[in-house]
């Protein structure tokens, strides 16, 4: 407390003279250390300066004879039932993305939680997990969340935080919230929103902005306008037979994503005997993983895309206005016209999230005119609780009147990611009280008067809805690490301004909410499950209202020559995971850039302008210009850009900042996904980091596909390859050496769609390293896993293919006999084993490796002085920590085929199997007859990779079956 | 081989008293030329670089080489490679001439055994700093311990590490048998007695009674015969490391005679380098005769063909093979990336040697310093060539990745070529450059055949 002055003329211990001294004043005046003191506003005195040398001077020995930390070391006298020291828990959560809840198995190792899994009960993942969730664990042990309350950037408590609220709180009930403003993400917590009503019901006046830079307005205003009402579209993939993608990523970023991917992949693949496959059209404005598997797919400018749509609707008959000019072309449409006709209530339209209210409101009314409601789509109430706030273009707006006092900013960060013609980080600043909760310390909460720590969703409690409304209770696995506050505690304390446990809020709602017997065995089974009974959303019956036609907007007439997409980032998102290495360096699908950002143009344009990939140009648009390096992508509309969202950040942290450029710098707020741009080279350029240089398959003869038709005719038409015969036959197994198992994959290359969840699940459960930019662009990338794409050699093209190649454990290794000291050898089921502490690097190895599957140590990559230190307490304790200098690569996840040896009773998986959302990859065991794995690779379909080397690899793959129109087979159906 | 005279090899009057006190007086002389001085002084310094480099390659990471996934070997490889071939040459040069009884050998066998020694000297450094860790390199060998591991027979690796091992034990003890005669002669001229005890102690009592001669003949008759197959074998087996592999264009069973013949061409080709630095900075050009540079030059000839038929036979066999993936790395080599190195290699290793069919530039120091330079490059891009553009661009286009030599490539070859200029000047201060006792046959065959002849 500072010292009343002697002039004061209050009493000393007057409680009011006492609040008045303290106004603006940080906590009770104590000081923890000297910065903190040399900060305070109180300048530093000679007498005082030698007051706190000899106060130092006396104090230094105190540490010595300090008292021994207040930790409880007791050893378990009676151990904690389930704890079995080596063997890891599992809890069921959730993890949340962009606002929708994945449910995972959170994998806990004493008390640390290592590893996320999908929750196989869980109706959005069904087992699988996805690489955002997957790295979310990683961001957990972040050491640069933010660790503690800050006002104005520095380290403040939370009480003194609490008592500026409570100051606040006095003024807003006295005017009903008039000038406070809340902006929030896309919440789905049905606890959150109940809290949000109070407040609103509290404090009238207030007003609730919502932000998200990847925003899904135009999935409501689309059904708003077509069907009056604001709805969620659920798709039922499991019963199309048609789709057709109109700008839509259906299977790597729309919510429920993953379930979609494993509905329609499952309709998709030959495997089961099925041979009447699903098809999948696609028009798209950038190359995606879903057009990227679809059969026939166009491409076409983001403004275009409605063009289609239009132009589809008329030729199914819908009467809306006609496009000023037919995009797609005549034979492509009526085919596509065609084939959904032909299967009534089993076709479907998907718009793209991104894609504006006219593409929503045309698609579901094709799918209407297909018979799809109630079949293919289930209409259900939005998930999300924000979908009639006001935007940040109404705030900007607000704050620029003067409007705003209070703004409350809870995750969420608009300094970063508004759209540039807002202004928004200076109107920001003109905001008297600012507040801000988030995980990071980042540029919105640098502007902030006020920051609170968020919790992450594994350190809390709470609760979240996934794509189809069903609800999962979040469960802390651990103690908040830095202190961090959930969103119930939040809003408690924004409320009455006090701390409360985020259990008991929570519990409190869902006693308010539970209307049965007994809340405990709720509670109890909605953990264990990870999943609240009967929460998902029941479909709601909609029908086209009458007249949507004149409501639709007129088609545009917007000819631009360049148009500049901006699409969310498929490993950062809206950059809110910037400062994940995993994330970061996954390969991003299609181009297997890592930590950049490349502006995505058309071969053509490339060479046209006569631009090479990394050539930097300089990027204009609204009058803004960005530098960027360019990257030329197959498949991309030649008179169409695309930049990812999420990069260029500043302050992410220290993997995060600096990475690419923000798309945000050109953004403008009227036309967020797609605005007229220019180009100009600059003559500069940058290395990009790709994972994957060589773009074509140079007509080998690695991955096998072919269409449907020829499929039927020739079912084993993978096996062109006559049997490699051998004057010296070789008994596998050697005899003597047989072995009770076999292990080995199968990869189902029609399943596989190349999202790249597999590679940061293999990066989690194997401890693999994270590099960095530099050290991926001189080839030292460390994935055990990498997911190969091709793009087509000639065009039209057939389609790009991908390809997951593990290490293929062959029988007949030539990593083996090379290795001058037997630190790579054969088990005797099968593996090919690296034993790394007999390792001394000399890489022959990988010389000798066909298939390049092996990665070395060129650096200490894990140590604490590395450039991206590993997380020792996030390291998955079964998997060796690999030393500078020594080979690795995959081992079948070696580690769960030891832990199955005593708990043969839960199912033996890979790490990317465990993960795939389409069960492309399938681990099993030889030796069991009547296995999946055996039925598989008994299957016409089956080869092995390079098998006239005679390596016999236990890997091998299923040929992909495509299937495209045969109408349309001759045509170009690339668009480009 | 040509009749070759020996009058026309030794100069006018040279006479035993002469020639040893010439050439003993080049190591015996107290204060060392100049020109030797600054090039010791050089070579010095870059070989303190190399330790330095080394020692921090040890420390960070050998990811300081240009290295990666696919090309896993780089610039410490194609070193290697290179080394070992300037090596071999060396002992086969002196061995084989010694067998033949070529009798322009006596001046130029001493240098390519040193040669030879400090070669294998830079070799075996490089192939023990490319390791990823080094330090436990004695898992190499076969000791016993309580696991019962032993190293892995099927590996070339292995091979490769005896057949080196086994080599500079071999080179060391060659040339220094053949030093003891020399050495005695320089402990009895010595003037100091701190010389006097060190050749005493080097010469090993060698006392030059007809019962040593006698055994020194034995014992280096055996040696040289033994000399050749080793040679030979060792070459084989470094070549193996490549060829055993699957990798295409490691993967041919041509490569254990074409790297024979290639570590000749080079090694030839060191020797000339060699001898002509080495009779313009010690004065020796009557000793070392243009007549000798002759012969090298011719034998560098003979060679460099050998290495082109080897050529024309890895295409061939690339093509006949009809294997995709072979052919492709050919085509890689003539178009690739690395395409400059092959081209390069080709006018260094297939034209430019063809100037060597003409007398005069045989005889022309100046021209044969060039071109043994420029094979000896050709010889590096051709190892290069091999170890980069097979690895580069293998089976799988997905894995396709470029990789190029980093400072500390640069730096630590530069550093090796320092050290190997260091332990030469060192050794041509220490010990005698051209064999003496060789020498005074070769004087005693010229005057024995005047006297009889007249």
């Amino acid at each position: 407390m500072p010292p009343l002055k002697p002039g004061d003329k209050k009493e000393p211990g007057d409680p009011e003279a006492l609040r008045e001294q303290l106004a603006g004043k940080r906590g009770a005046g104590y000081w923890r250390s000297l910065a903190e003191l040399a900060q305070a506003d109180r300048p530093l005195s000679r007498r005082g300066l030698l007051k706190l040398l000899g106060a130092s001077l006396a104090l230094a020995g105190l540490p010595g004879c300090s008292r021994e930390p207040r930790e409880h070391l007791v050893p378990y006298v009676r151990m904690p039932e389930h704890l079995v020291p080596g063997r890891p828990n599992y809890y069921a959560s959730a993890s949340i993305v962009a606002g929708y809840a994945q449910g995972v198995l959170v994998e806990s190792d004493l008390g640390r939680p290592i590893k996320l899994e999908g929750n196989p009960q869980h109706p959005a993942t069904l087992g699988a997990c996805d690489a955002i969730a997957q790295a979310s664990v990683l961001s957990l042990y972040d050491p640069e969340r933010s660790a503690s309350v800050r006002h104005r950037g520095a380290i403040a408590s939370y009480t003194e935080c609490l008592r500026a609220l409570q100051k606040r709180q006095a003024q807003w009930n006295a005017n009903r919230g008039q000038g406070l403003c809340f902006v929030s993400g896309r919440i789905t917590s049905p606890s959150v929103q109940a809290r949000i009503e109070v407040l609103r019901r509290r404090w009238p006046e207030a007003r609730w902005f919502f932000h998200d830079p990847v925003d899904r307005d135009g999935v409501y205003a689309g059904s708003r306008l077509l069907l009056g009402q604001a709805l969620e579209p659920r798709y039922r993939f499991d019963r199309v037979q048609v789709a057709l993608a109109l700008d839509a990523d259906f299977m790597q970023s729309q919510p429920g994503f993953l379930r979609y991917a494993r509905d329609f992949t499952a309709r998709r693949r030959p495997r089961d005997g099925n041979e009447n496959l699903a098809r999948l059209y696609a028009v798209e404005s950038t190359p995606s993983v879903t057009g990227a598997n679809a059969d026939q797919r166009y491409g076409l400018a983001y403004p275009q895309i409605e063009d289609a749509a239009r132009q589809l609707a008329i030729a199914l008959g819908i009467p809306v206005a006609p496009p000023r000019q037919n995009p797609l072309p005549e034979p492509w449409i009526d085919a596509l016209a065609k084939d959904l006709q032909r299967h009534p209530g089993a076709a479907l339209v998907v718009p793209g999230d991104q894609q504006p209210a006219a593409v929503h409101a045309l698609a579901h009314a094709i799918n209407h005119k297909l018979d799809a409601f109630g079949k293919t789509l289930e209409w259900i109430p939005p998930v999300a609780f924000d979908t009639d706030a006001e935007s940040l273009v109404e705030l900007t707006a607000a704050i620029n009147t003067g409007a705003v006092r209070d703004l409350v900013v809870l995750d969420s960060n608009p300094v970063y990611s508004a759209a540039a013609d807002l202004a928004f980080a200076e109107a920001f600043r003109k905001v008297p009280w600012r507040l801000h909760w988030s995980e990071y310390f980042d540029e919105t909460a640098r502007l902030s008067q006020w920051h609170i720590p968020a919790a992450h969703p594994l350190e809390t409690w709470a609760d979240a809805r996934a794509f189809d409304g069903s609800v999962t209770l979040l469960q802390p696995l651990i103690q908040p690490l830095h202190g961090g506050k959930s969103a119930l505690q939040l809003f408690a304390a924004l409320e009455r301004g006090v701390d409360e446990e985020a259990l008991k809020l929570l519990q409190e709602y869902w006693q308010s909410r539970h209307r049965g017997d007994d809340f405990e065995v709720f509670w109890r089974r909605s953990l264990h499950d990870g999943l609240v009974p009967d929460t998902a959303a029941g479909a709601v019956a909609a029908e086209p209202t009458a007249g949507w036609t004149g409501r639709l907007p007129e088609p545009s007439s917007t000819a631009t020559d360049l148009v500049l997409q901006l699409r969310p980032d498929p490993a950062l998102w809206d950059g809110r995971y910037a400062n994940n290495g995993w994330l970061q360096e996954m390969p991003r699908p299609l181009t297997t850039l890592t930590w950049d950002n490349a502006l995505l143009i058309s071969p053509q344009l490339a060479a046209d302008r006569d631009l090479r990939d990394g050539d930097l140009v300089e990027l204009e648009s609204g009058g803004r210009k960005l530098p960027v390096p360019v990257l030329a992508l197959p498949g991309q509309p030649v008179n169409a850009v695309t930049l990812y969202l999420g990069y260029g950040r500043t302050a992410a942290g220290r993997v995060g900042d600096g990475v690419g450029v923000s798309a945000y710098q050109l953004r403008s707020s009227a036309s967020p996904w797609a605005q007229p741009a220019t180009l100009a080279p600059t003559g500069g350029r940058q290395k990009l980091a790709l994972i994957q240089i060589h773009d074509r398959i140079e007509g080998r003869d690695l991955i096998r596909a072919t269409d449907l038709d020829s499929y039927r005719r020739n079912p084993a038409f993978a096996r062109h390859h006559p049997p490699e015969l051998s004057l010296y036959p070789e008994d596998w197994p050697i005899k003597g050496e047989e072995s009770e198992h076999a292990w080995g994959m199968a990869i189902d290359l029609s399943a596989c769609i190349g999202c790249n969840a597999c590679v940061t699940a293999c990066q989690a459960e194997n401890n693999i390293p994270v590099v960095g930019a530099e050290e991926v662009i001189r080839g030292h990338h460390m994935h055990w896993l990498r997911v190969d794409r091709y793009f087509p050699e000639t065009e039209p093209q057939p389609r790009t293919t991908f390809q997951p190649v593990p290490c293929m454990h062959c029988e007949n290794a030539p990593c083996e006999y090379v290795c001058p000291v037997e630190a790579t050898l054969h088990s005797a089921d099968g593996l090919n084993q690296m034993i790394y502490q007999r390792c001394i690097g000399t890489r022959y190895c990988s010389q000798n490796c066909p298939y390049k599957v092996r990665r070395f140590n060129w650096f200490n990559y894990t140590d604490s002085n590395a450039a991206y230190p590993a997380q020792p307490a996030l390291q998955n304790p079964d998997v060796t920590v690999r030393a500078r200098g020594v080979m690795e690569k995959c081992t079948y996840c070696v580690q769960r085929i030891a832990a199955a040896r005593w708990d043969p009773d839960t199912p033996l998986q890979t790490a990317c199997q465990q993960a795939c959302p389409t069960q492309a990859i399938v681990f099993g065991d030889l030796a069991d007859a009547g296995g999946e794995l055996n039925r598989l690779k008994a299957l016409p379909l089956n080869y092995a990779m390079l098998e006239e080397l005679n390596t016999r690899p236990r890997t091998t793959y299923l040929a992909a079956v495509h299937n495209p129109n045969p109408e349309l087979k001759e045509d170009d159906n690339s668009g480009n | 081989m040509p009749q070759t005279t020996p009058e026309t090899l030794l100069p006018e009057g040279l006479t035993h008293t002469t020639m040893t006190e010439r050439i003993a007086g080049l190591v015996l002389e107290p204060r060392a030329r100049g020109r030797w001085r600054l090039a010791f002084a050089v070579s010095a310094a870059l070989a303190l670089m190399f330790v330095v480099c080394l020692g921090t390659v040890f420390t960070v990471g050998v990811g300081l080489f240009g290295v990666n996934i696919p090309v896993a070997w780089g610039f410490p490889i194609v070193n290697t490679i290179w080394w070992i071939g300037i090596a071999h040459a060396g002992t086969l040069i002196s061995a084989v001439l010694l067998l033949t009884r070529q009798p322009w050998r006596a001046p130029v066998a001493r240098l390519a055994e040193a040669m030879a020694l400090f070669a294998i000297v830079c070799a075996g450094i490089y192939a023990i700093v490319h390791l990823g860790r080094p330090q436990f390199m004695q898992f190499l060998i076969p000791y016993p311990n309580t696991m019962d591991l032993w190293p892995q027979w099927r590996s070339p690796l292995v091979w490769d590490f005896f057949a080196i091992s086994t080599y500079f034990v071999f080179t060391l003890g060659f040339l220094y048998f053949s030093l003891l005669p020399d050495f005695a002669t320089l402990r009895d001229r010595a003037h100091s007695r701190g010389l006097q005890i060190f050749y005493g102690v080097m010469a090993l009592g060698w006392r030059g009674s007809a019962l040593h001669w006698a055994r020194y003949e034995q014992v280096n008759r055996v040696l040289a015969a033994v000399a050749a197959p080793i040679v030979v074998s060792v070459t084989g087996i470094i070549s193996l490391d490549l060829a055993v592999s699957l990798v295409p264009g490691f993967h041919f069973t041509i490569f254990p005679p074409y790297f024979v013949a290639g570590a000749l061409f080079s090694g030839f080709a060191t020797v000339s380098f060699l001898a002509v630095v080495t009779r313009a900075m010690f004065g020796l050009k009557d000793l070392i005769t243009r007549r000798h540079l002759d012969y090298l030059g011719r034998m560098m000839l003979l060679f460099a063909l050998v290495v082109n038929y080897a050529y024309i036979q890895e295409v061939f066999t690339a093509w006949y093979s009809g294997d995709p993936y072979q052919r492709a790395v050919y085509i890689n080599r003539w178009t690739g990336p690395y395409a400059p190195a092959w081209w390069a290699m080709f006018v260094c290793n297939s034209l430019l040697v063809q100037l060597l069919w003409f007398r005069r530039v045989r005889r022309s120091p100046a021209m044969l310093l060039a071109l043994a330079i420029t094979s000896n490059i050709g010889m590096w891009l051709e190892r290069f060539q091999i170890v980069f553009t097979s690895t580069y661009a293998s089976y799988m286009p997905s894995a396709w990745g470029l990789s190029g030599p980093t400072l500390w490539d640069l730096l630590v070859a530069l550093g090796s070529l320092g050290l190997f200029a260091f332990l030469l000047l060192a050794f041509v201060r220490l010990a005698p450059v051209v064999s003496m006792h060789d020498m005074r046959v070769s004087i005693y065959r010229a005057v024995h055949k005047e006297k009889s002849g007249d």
